[in-house]
């Protein structure tokens, strides 16, 4: 069965480099971007994501909101939540963990080091 | 009576018999020619005998008669100088002789006049005026002679000549000049007021006093002192007058009349006073200019007060500011990286192959992918840089979070050596040593950043170190810090660039153009000073070019070494066998620990709090005050944040930790911005309004401990929040005795009214909008001044 990505990030290169960089997972994943957190929450609720990269500072709907909600969500109890940070904002971290995000990336990250996390968790999932 | 001459006396009895016959015939003429002699000599007889003065005839220097009055004088009884020779009234040969020889004179027609010594039967003398006269003129027919006593005159007069001796002395060695001033014209001058007004001698006598002066104007004042002695007063005067030479002298002019009448002068005396005058003039400006600088003082810290709340919304806006340009910042070079990455792989994987063997194509490929690498490279060095600022701008603007814990310095150094094992790895031809004493003492402090500034040390001795070794050792110094040396057998650095390799983006430069480009970002070195000198420490370089360079960091220990085998977790348990503190609260005065580094600020307060009736301790540093806290067991703590040897965020982080002292109200007073975070019961901000450090510390002090709640009434808390966002405050944690309830400012009187009563707190960020005098009038009303917390959401 093909697992799914979902990509939330309101930066149109961001979203463009983590598609490409995913592409490159084993197993061929579906993947799917929004622009921002309510395109978000619907694309990840529709497709029933397995993973989600999710940037914090969002127009309409921040990185925490939808977190959350997918959160509230008992069908999303297996939706992995990684949040796309900064570096320095330890309280996004904390805020992060807060509303049940399982891991952080900080940017500028390494394409090397999210295809790693990705087929982790993918992997295990 | 002497008289043993009896021809002597019976001849003057024959005469005396002569006289009376004489006068006897005389009355009966005068008797006859309407008696005209006999009324003078009834008279004479009457003045003779009436007269106050001693009065004798005399024939050849012998008394013929003497009145009462005489003999009265010379102490005689009556009747017995009658023929007495006049000899018996001088003091000595030389007065009789004197006055005998005066007898040529009377023969002359001459009244004779002398004062003189004379004396008493019994020896004493006195003084007298003597007055002679011869009758007819002739000798042979006798003379009268008066005697006065004058002893009282003369005494007087010599008094008078005494004392006119004594005023002229006084008057001409007075170091004031002295004039005796009638209608304004000196009659006399002493020798001082010709010198203080430059003038020869005699040449202000007769002058008017009009000379003194400068002007008609001060002339005329001082003209008005003559009321003033009108009334019988003594003037006083202070004002400028004029040399002789025109020049301008300050004196004191006092001046009183004499035998209070003005009609009789008056006695002025002039002091010159310009040097004292001076001096006092100097004093006035200096305690001017001191009163001005107080105020300038005053008034710059209300500026600085001012420009401090600027600051820290600068501040704040300065650190949202940084915090999005990291976001903004992040995003392109996420990009940069990302894609470059992604062109690599794939220009590797699918280009590469396509050369077939063309050494042109193939050199194109290599290049290409140099490249490539430059951007990736220089891409995570911006990041680098970009975290190093940021960090450096938080620190900075105090707006770090420090997690203060105590910290097991052993541990600490291995998992920074691990985390630079890496680098090792990467030379192996440097050679780690590691030297930690054992039973170092705990230091307090943020684990994450001190590892961040050793790691970065290593980090910075194996970047600049080709071979060799590095060593770092970490011991206890002699001043009970704990140091710790990263020593290496680098390139080193000039020694003239100790300092300097600190500063922001300064690298050295080691002398030659060796080093193509940093191999840092330049910020490191900054950040790690500022870490170290965050947690009390220091850090510093020593070098030698090509003979290696060791950083050396100290930190002060939180605890002394421990005797006993290391306690696991930091804080050796206090034992409480020998010192089991009772804290008794509801007897004797209520005990306050004052912790602060300065002398000054101890004092104040310890004098404040004993004024207002507590015991007071203090302790100068946060480690004094942890054992100062055991012996004194106070009711509550008043904590200045930045302190050598252990800070006050540290002090109460152990204080917390403490199962005896945990409970312990804490009130932080500091200058420090982030005075809010570190962790008190309250907080205020240096120097804190007395009034409200006084309620703050009874209200902390009304506050039971925590544990005795069962016996604890409801304390009713009113918390003003900023109407417009959701509370900006709320306590860290409050007990199960508080209630509490919400309120904006503006709804703040109508509460009031409404009948609270308990505990008004009010975030410091509002307190200028409160009246607290409305708040002090209400006894039922406690006022809390709380530190700003953010709230996250």
């Amino acid at each position: 069965m093909f697992k799914t990505i979902v990509i939330v990030d309101d930066e149109v290169h961001i979203r463009a480099l983590l598609e490409q960089t995913l592409e490159e997972l084993e197993g061929e994943p579906r993947i799917f971007t929004a622009v921002n957190g309510v395109e978000g929450i619907t694309l990840i609720e529709r497709e029933r994501a397995n993973l989600v990269f999710l940037d914090v500072m969002m127009p309409l709907m921040n990185g925490y909101e939808v977190c959350a909600a997918v959160r509230g969500n008992p069908d999303l109890a297996d939706t992995t939540i990684v949040m796309l940070t900064a570096k320095g904002q330890e309280s996004d971290r904390t805020r992060g963990l807060e509303v049940g995000a399982h891991h952080f990336v900080t940017k500028p990250f390494d394409p090397d080091e999210i295809i790693a996390l990705a087929q982790k968790i993918l992997t295990v999932s | 009576m002497g008289t043993d001459n009896p021809d002597l006396v019976e001849a003057l009895e024959a005469e005396n018999l002569m006289l009376r016959e004489e006068i006897r015939v005389l009355r009966g003429t005068a008797e006859v020619a309407d008696h005209p002699i006999a009324e003078q000599l009834e008279i004479m007889t009457a003045v003779f005998d009436s007269s106050t003065a001693g009065i004798a005839f005399i024939k050849d220097r012998i008394m013929v008669r003497a009145n009462n009055k005489l003999e009265e004088l010379f102490g005689y009884d009556s009747g017995e100088l009658h023929g007495q020779p006049t000899r018996c009234w001088y003091p000595d040969e030389e007065s009789y002789r004197t006055v005998g020889e005066a007898y040529s004179n009377l023969a002359k027609g001459n009244i004779y006049r002398q004062e003189m010594q004379m004396q008493r039967k019994d020896g004493s003398r006195f003084w007298s005026r003597l007055s002679g006269r011869a009758l007819y003129d002739d000798l042979s027919r006798g003379s009268v002679w008066m005697v006065e006593d004058i002893t009282f005159e003369h005494e007087a007069a010599e008094e008078i000549l005494q004392t006119k001796e004594e005023m002229a002395a006084i008057f001409e060695t007075s170091t004031f000049g002295v004039a005796l001033v009638k209608d304004r014209v000196m009659i006399r001058a002493n020798k001082k007021l010709e010198e203080l007004f430059g003038y020869g001698p005699g040449e202000l006598h007769g002058q008017p006093t009009r000379c003194w002066y400068p002007d008609e104007a001060s002339y005329r004042i001082a003209g008005e002192a003559y009321y003033e002695l009108a009334r019988g007063n003594t003037a006083h005067l202070t004002m400028q007058m004029r040399h002789k030479d025109g020049s301008l002298f300050w004196s004191r002019l006092s001046g009183r009349t004499i035998s209070s009448n003005l009609l009789h002068g008056s006695v002025w005396t002039v002091e010159d006073f310009t040097v004292e005058h001076e001096a006092t003039e100097a004093v006035l400006k200096a305690k001017d200019a001191a009163e001005d600088a107080e105020r300038k003082l005053r008034d710059s810290y209300m500026e600085l007060e001012k420009t401090n709340q600027r600051l820290q919304k600068l501040d704040q806006m300065k650190s949202d500011f940084l915090s999005s340009v990291s976001h903004e910042l992040r995003t392109p070079l996420t990009s940069i990286r990302g894609f470059s990455q992604l062109i690599e792989r794939e220009f590797v994987r699918s280009f590469a192959p396509l050369t077939n063997g063309d050494a042109g194509l193939e050199k194109k490929v290599l290049r290409v992918q140099e490249n490539l690498k430059i951007i990736l490279k220089e891409s995570e060095r911006l990041t680098r840089l970009i975290n190093d600022v940021l960090d450096l701008a938080k620190i900075e603007a105090g707006r770090t979070e420090w997690r203060d814990a105590p910290i097991q310095v052993a541990d600490f150094m291995r998992d920074a050596v691990n985390a630079t094992y890496g680098m090792f790895e990467q030379k192996p031809e440097i050679t780690l040593q590691l030297d930690i004493q054992p039973d170092l003492p705990i230091i307090i402090g943020d684990a994450d950043h001190l590892l961040q500034v050793l790691v970065n040390l290593i980090n910075n001795a194996v970047k600049f170190t080709d071979s060799g070794s590095i060593m770092i050792h970490a011991f206890l110094n002699s001043d009970s810090l704990i140091q710790i040396e990263i020593r290496d057998t680098g390139i080193g650095f000039p020694p003239e660039d100790a300092e300097a390799i600190f500063d922001k983006f300064q690298q050295s430069m080691h002398g030659d153009t060796l080093q193509d480009r940093p191999k840092g970002t330049g910020l490191g070195l900054a950040i790690c000073r500022e870490i170290i000198n965050r947690h009390g420490g220091r850090v510093w370089a020593q070098s030698q070019p090509n003979h290696g360079s060791t950083f050396t960091l100290t930190l002060p220990a939180a605890t002394k070494p421990p005797t006993s085998p290391v306690s696991v977790g930091g804080i050796a348990p206090v034992s409480d066998d020998d010192r089991t503190i009772v804290s008794d609260r509801s007897q004797g005065k209520p005990k306050v620990l004052v912790v602060d580094d300065d002398p000054g600020i101890r004092d104040y307060f310890a004098q404040l709090l004993q004024e207002q009736g507590f015991e007071v301790a203090t302790a100068m540093d946060g480690q004094m005050a942890l054992s100062a806290a055991r012996g004194f067991a106070p009711d509550l703590i008043t904590m200045d944040l930045a302190m050598p040897v252990m800070d006050g965020r540290t002090a109460i982080a152990l204080f917390r930790a403490d199962p005896e002292l945990h409970n312990i109200p804490i009130m932080v007073i500091s200058a420090i911005p982030d005075w809010e975070a570190a962790g008190g019961d309250a907080a205020m901000g240096k120097p804190p309004n007395e009034e409200l450090f006084i309620k703050n510390i009874r209200s902390l002090l009304n506050q039971p401990t925590t544990n005795n709640t069962e016996t604890t009434e409801t304390v009713h808390f009113l918390m003003l929040y900023d109407g417009e966002h959701a509370p900006t405050t709320v306590p860290k944690a409050y007990a199960a005795w508080c209630e509490v309830d919400f309120c904006t400012v503006r709804e703040l009187p109508t509460r009031l009214c409404a009948g609270f009563k308990g505990m008004v707190a009010i975030p410091v960020d509002l307190l200028s909008q409160v009246d607290i005098s409305l708040l002090n009038a209400d006894p039922s009303l406690k006022v809390m001044v709380l530190p700003v917390v953010a709230v996250e959401s």
